[in-house]
Order: C-alpha cells, then sequence, then structure tokens
C-alpha cells in the first residue's frame, strides 16, 4: 500500500523544477565538493604508494628510524588519511547537510507533496 | 599443501562449537524470515554498529586473513599491500555509494544501477554481471575451503567442500541475510579477536617494541633488512600495481558488499556503518601486519615445509608457537582457535555471495524481467520462495564446480577474475549512473558488457592460464588486468552513451539525484524485530 502512494506522490512530482530548488542545489553542491576531493585524494594517496613500491623499491625500503621503513610509514598513513576524511564526512552530514536535507524535504511537503 | 594431522580432534571440536552456534542463529533468523524485505534485508532492522562488523567481515576471506599472514612470512612487507590497497576503497564506499545505495535501491545493485534506465537491458545486464561475480568468487571461496580444512583438521578435499557448502546453503535458505549478516558478525569479532590475541603473542615476545620486532625479523630473514620494504615478491611493476589495483576498484562494487546498505533502516545508519567498518577493518588490517612479520620471527625458515608453498598456515602455526608450541595443550588450544576462525570466515563469506546471486536471479531476472510483477505485495511473498530455490541452485552448481576443479586448482586467477569484473564491469556503470546526467541504457548495458568480456579474454590470455600455469609465451604479460579493464569499461560507458543518445523510457537524472541526495521516499526500516 505505502508503495502505491508513494508512486503516486512521486508521478505528481516534477523533479527537475525541484532539483533547482536553492537549498538543495547548495546541499549537492557542498556534498559532491568534499565527495570528490576526498575520494580524488584518498585515491591518489593509495596510487602514488603503489607506484613508488613498484618503481622505487629501494627507495621505499629505506629506514627512518631503526627498521620502520618509508613504505611502512606511507601504509600506514593510507589508514590515518581513510579514518581522518571517515570522520570528517560523517561530522560534516550531521551537522551541516542533515539539517540542509531537513529543510529541502520540509520545502517540498509545502509544495504539496506528501513525502512518505 | 601440507596436512598437519590425519584427524584433528581439537580443530574438529572447535568446528563443531562454531557450526552449533551459527545454527542456533539460523534457527532464530528463520523465524524473520519469511517475506523479500527480511530475506534479503534483513527487515531493515540491522544497526549500524553491526552493519559495520559484517561489512568488515564480509571483505575478510579465509584466503584474505591467511593468505596476508602467508604472503609475509614469505615475502616480508610485500605481503600486506593488498591488504592496505583494500582500505582507500571502503572510504570510497562511503563517499560515493553506501547511502545512495540505500536510498535508490531495494535489494540489489541492479535495483540501484537501473534506477534511470530502461529496466529490462540495464537490469539484465547488471543481474548478469552479479551472478558471475559471485559464482567464481563463490567457486574459488569453496576451492579454498576444501584445501585449507583439509590441511587443519584433516578432512579430506571433497567432505571439506561438501560440508562448507552444505552449511552455506543452510545459513541463506532458513535463515536469509539476517543469519548471514550474524554469522558475518561472529565470525568478524572472532578474527578481531584472534588478531588481537597473535598480536599481543608477538609483542610480549619482542617486549612490546615494534622496532625490536622489525629488527629481529630482519636479523633472523635471508633477505635481512629488504623484508621490511618491498620488492621481495618478484612480482612485476606493473603487476604490483594492477593487483593491488583489482583489489582497490574492485572491492569498492563487490555486489555482496554493496547489498548490506539495503539491511540498515536508512541512510544516515548506512553511513554510519561504513564508519565503523573502516574504523574495525583499518585496525585489523595493521595488526596483520605484526602477525605478518611475527610469524617469520617466531617460525623461522625451518617451519617453510609445515607453512606450505602458500604461506597460508603461517597464521596457524604462528598461532599453535606462541600458546606454547607443537604438542602442547597451549599449542593444540590455539591452533584450534584460529583454525575455527578460519573456518568461521569461510562460511560467512560463501554465505554473502549465494545471498547477493540468489538476489540477483530471483528479484532481477525472474520478478522483473521474466515476470514484471508489478504487485509489491505480491513480490514480498513469492521472492523468498524463488530466492530459496534459486539459491540451492547456484550453491549446488558451485559445490560440484568445486569439488571437480579438486585440490590442485588455481584459484588465484579466479578470484582475479572475480574482482577484475566487479571493477571493470560494476563499478564504471555504478558510479556513472549516480554521478553522469546524460549515462544512458544503451551506456549502461555496453559498460558492463565489455567489462565483462574482457575481463575473461585477458585473464584467460593471461600468465595463469595461457598457455598453462606460470608459462612465458601468455599474449597479456599481467597476471591481474585492471588496469587495462576498467579504463575500458569506462570507455565503452562512454561510447555507447554517446552514440546512441537515446533516452527513450528513462526516468530523470533529476530524480535520481534528488532521491539519492535526500532519501525522498526510500523505504524505511522498521524498528527492531529483532
Amino acid at each position: 500500500v505505502a508503495g502505491l502512494r508513494e508512486h503516486h506522490v512521486a508521478e505528481a512530482i516534477d523533479w527537475d523544477v525541484a532539483v533547482q530548488d536553492p537549498v538543495f542545489k547548495q546541499l549537492v553542491s557542498s556534498r559532491q565538493r568534499f565527495v570528490l576531493s576526498a575520494s580524488l585524494g584518498a585515491f591518489g594517496w593509495l596510487v602514488l604508494w603503489l607506484i613508488l613500491i613498484a618503481y622505487a623499491p629501494d627507495f621505499m625500503g629505506s629506514s627512518i628510524y631503526q627498521g620502520f621503513t618509508l613504505a611502512y610509514a606511507m601504509g600506514l598513513s593510507q589508514y590515518l588519511l581513510v579514518w581522518v576524511l571517515s570522520w570528517w564526512y560523517l561530522r560534516k552530514s550531521k551537522r551541516e547537510w542533515g539539517p540542509l536535507r531537513q529543510r529541502v524535504i520540509e520545502r517540498m511537503q509545502l509544495d504539496g507533496g506528501d513525502t512518505r | 599443501m601440507t596436512v598437519l594431522a590425519d584427524l584433528n580432534a581439537n580443530a574438529l571440536g572447535a568446528f563443531a562449537i562454531i557450526v552449533a552456534v551459527t545454527l542456533g542463529v539460523t534457527y532464530w533468523a528463520s523465524k524473520f524470515t519469511r517475506t523479500a524485505t527480511q530475506f534479503w534485508a534483513a527487515g531493515r532492522g540491522i544497526s549500524a554498529p553491526q552493519n559495520g562488523l559484517a561489512i568488515s567481515g564480509d571483505l575478510v576471506s579465509a584466503a584474505g586473513f591467511l593468505g596476508v599472514t602467508g604472503l609475509m612470512y614469505l615475502a616480508g612487507f610485500d605481503g600486506w599491500v593488498i591488504a592496505t590497497a583494500a582500505i582507500p576503497p571502503i572510504l570510497l564506499i562511503l563517499l560515493l555509494f553506501g547511502e545512495r545505495m540505500r536510498n535508490t535501491g531495494k535489494f540489489t545493485v541492479a535495483d540501484v544501477l537501473s534506477f534511470r534506465m530502461r529496466d529490462r537491458p540495464a537490469r539484465g545486464a547488471a543481474a548478469v554481471a552479479t551472478l558471475f561475480i559471485a559464482v567464481i568468487y563463490l567457486i574459488a571461496q569453496l576451492v579454498g575451503a576444501g584445501v585449507l580444512l583439509q590441511a587443519l583438521a584433516g578432512t579430506s578435499f571433497t567432505l571439506s567442500t561438501v560440508i562448507t557448502g552444505v552449511f552455506m546453503l543452510i545459513y541463506v535458505i532458513f535463515g536469509g541475510m539476517l543469519a548471514t549478516t550474524w554469522v558475518q558478525i561472529i565470525k568478524f569479532s572472532l578474527l578481531l579477536t584472534a588478531g588481537i590475541v597473535l598480536t599481543l603473542g608477538v609483542f610480549a615476545k619482542v617486549g612490546f617494541n615494534p622496532v625490536e620486532l622489525f629488527n629481529r625479523t630482519a636479523e633472523s630473514h635471508p633477505g635481512g633488512t629488504d623484508v621490511l620494504g618491498p620488492g621481495l615478491s618478484g612480482l612485476s611493476p606493473l603487476s604490483t600495481i594492477s593487483t593491488a589495483l583489482a583489489f582497490a576498484i574492485g572491492t569498492a562494487a563487490l555486489p555482496h558488499i554493496l547489498i548490506r546498505f539495503f539491511t540498515v533502516p536508512d541512510a544516515d545508519a548506512a553511513r554510519r556503518s561504513v564508519g565503523w567498518a573502516v574504523g574495525l577493518l583499518g585496525s585489523f588490517w595493521i595488526l596483520s601486519s605484526f602477525m605478518g612479520y611475527g610469524s617469520w620471527l617466531l617460525l623461522g625458515g625451518e617451519r617453510a615445509d609445515a607453512v606450505g608453498p602458500g604461506g597460508n598456515l603461517a597464521a596457524p602455526l604462528l598461532a599453535e608457537e606462541l600458546g606454547g608450541g607443537p604438542g602442547t595443550v597451549g599449542g593444540d588450544l590455539f591452533l584450534a582457535f584460529i583454525s575455527a576462525v578460519a573456518f568461521a570466515t569461510i562460511l560467512a563469506v560463501v554465505a554473502g555471495l549465494v545471498i547477493s546471486a540468489s538476489g540477483a536471479a530471483a528479484h532481477d531476472l525472474w520478478t522483473n524481467i521474466l515476470r514484471r510483477e508489478q504487485d509489491v505485495e505480491r513480490q514480498e511473498r513469492q521472492e523468498p520462495i524463488v530466492a530459496r530455490i534459486a539459491a540451492g541452485g547456484i550453491g549446488l552448481v558451485a559445490i560440484v564446480l568445486a569439488v571437480l576443479a579438486g585440490a590442485g586448482f588455481n584459484v588465484a586467477f579466479l578470484v582475479g577474475l572475480a574482482l577484475s569484473t566487479a571493477a571493470a564491469s560494476n563499478f564504471p556503470a555504478l558510479l556513472l549512473s549516480l554521478f553522469w546526467p546524460r549515462f544512458n541504457t544503451t551506456g549502461a548495458v555496453t559498460g558492463i558488457t565489455v567489462g565483462l568480456v574482457s575481463s575473461i579474454v585477458f585473464i584467460t590470455m593471461s600468465p595463469p592460464v595461457w598457455p598453462g600455469p606460470d608459462s612465458e609465451g601468455s599474449p597479456v604479460p599481467l597476471s591481474n588486468p585492471t588496469v587495462i579493464t576498467v579504463p575500458l569499461g569506462f570507455l565503452a560507458c562512454w561510447i555507447g552513451t554517446v552514440v546512441s543518445r537515446g533516452r527513450a523510457g528513462e526516468r530523470s537524472f533529476s530524480e535520481l539525484l534528488f532521491r539519492a541526495e535526500t532519501g525522498f521516499g526510500a523505504e524505511r526500516g522498521g524498528v527492531a524485530t529483532h
């Protein structure tokens, strides 16, 4: 039953208008900016590590501190970077994008749609 | 692989405990597994931390856990590279796929991929890719299971494979996603415990000083300090990169991982569950580097025969050594514990694969393509029946193929094929359907097809297969062709899209974008049914 009702509501919405909503546009641009730079950053850091391991094994095998190698340090930095970026993303989702999402949905309802 | 004992009573006893617990869980779960939403999405009632544990579990197969320790035993640092390469893709899943999957799909990857496409062609292609990935990966896992159980418990290869397959089917058919998820949660909890215990054991031997661990490993290793840096595995530079990238990109688009996002109540929980997975799995793989170096330090070159040419028994033997050594009570108990963890790992991963394949077969191919069933309530009633039949059929085929392949079969290229297909076929199409407005049905179908076919062709022409194992004459020098197939997949998506330009019968990108970003209209999870 819920599925049918949602179907009717969805039919009645002009999506091309909905995505022009200024609050929605703010949400999308802010989120996509973060997603793009964080994805490219993390993936680029991984690829750089792999290229260095593959083509400069001696350099990467050099010890920074008593057998703690550059390759291993950069490997650990992969985890650290992913942790920091995940934490940052979750934090922004909750504080910044969550309220924006809420506002977009509320504005939709004012326009005459039952969102459920 | 070496067989540790004719029949290891301790390991068998530990297996029996795992089996008893997981069967109990399955019995409990079966009471909540009636509708389609319950069967594939556990009623959308899995919490974020639970799902985080389950995702982490899905990402560590027995081959991963034992393989990384084993490779580090054999080649030092190089063995750790693939484990680490599997971490950034989890961030990609979080940023690109997690909550969008939850907001735009019901049960399968094809739901999301075909959301704004003409349903039958796009869904059909995506479902075939999912089935292919799941079945290939399943055969690899089942062969691996047979070999491993044979070594750990002394049961024959065929018996080990069949037993694994039968339990896998029991979990899935009776307990659906709820049982599969909890088996996965139990498995990862055990795995992490094992990782912590073994790492503490290793550190206790070196006075809790990592530097001491590195230096003493280098002192005792024939490679000297080279063991602490890259290069000992002897792979060509391009093979190193391609293999690691196959793990990285393939991991981000594995269907049995992505469908986990349908099991949580909403997009927020989907997001937080990846946060848990990143923390848990990252910790585990960091611990694995200590286990890896520790296994060489404690076992040394003289145990190389027992560890085996692939290094798979390094972790169990390390446990035995830390427990007090071979023949001692502590050693036997530790060995049995690690064997049980490996057994639980195998069971959990194969069950997840069967669930994802059953979704592609029953929800995508049967309901939406063959029957074109529109009535939601009838879908909810009928799909679990078809799904159970499909799971049984797929499972039996995989078991038979695994037994026929036999213990000597090189499964590494099957794993490579599954990951390469996920990376080249699933990843480009899924990414573009969520982010590129112009992407259309023709682009999706050509992209998925080219990704799938090129993976098969390139793997067939690569060293492990053509014209025989370890040959020099293969046309493609890469044992893992992701560096070629992923760009090919993207290219095919783009060419298909610009050549056809057709948008007839498609929903607008605006609708997808709005729903994906806001969760508008997404089916919310019930309040804890379990």
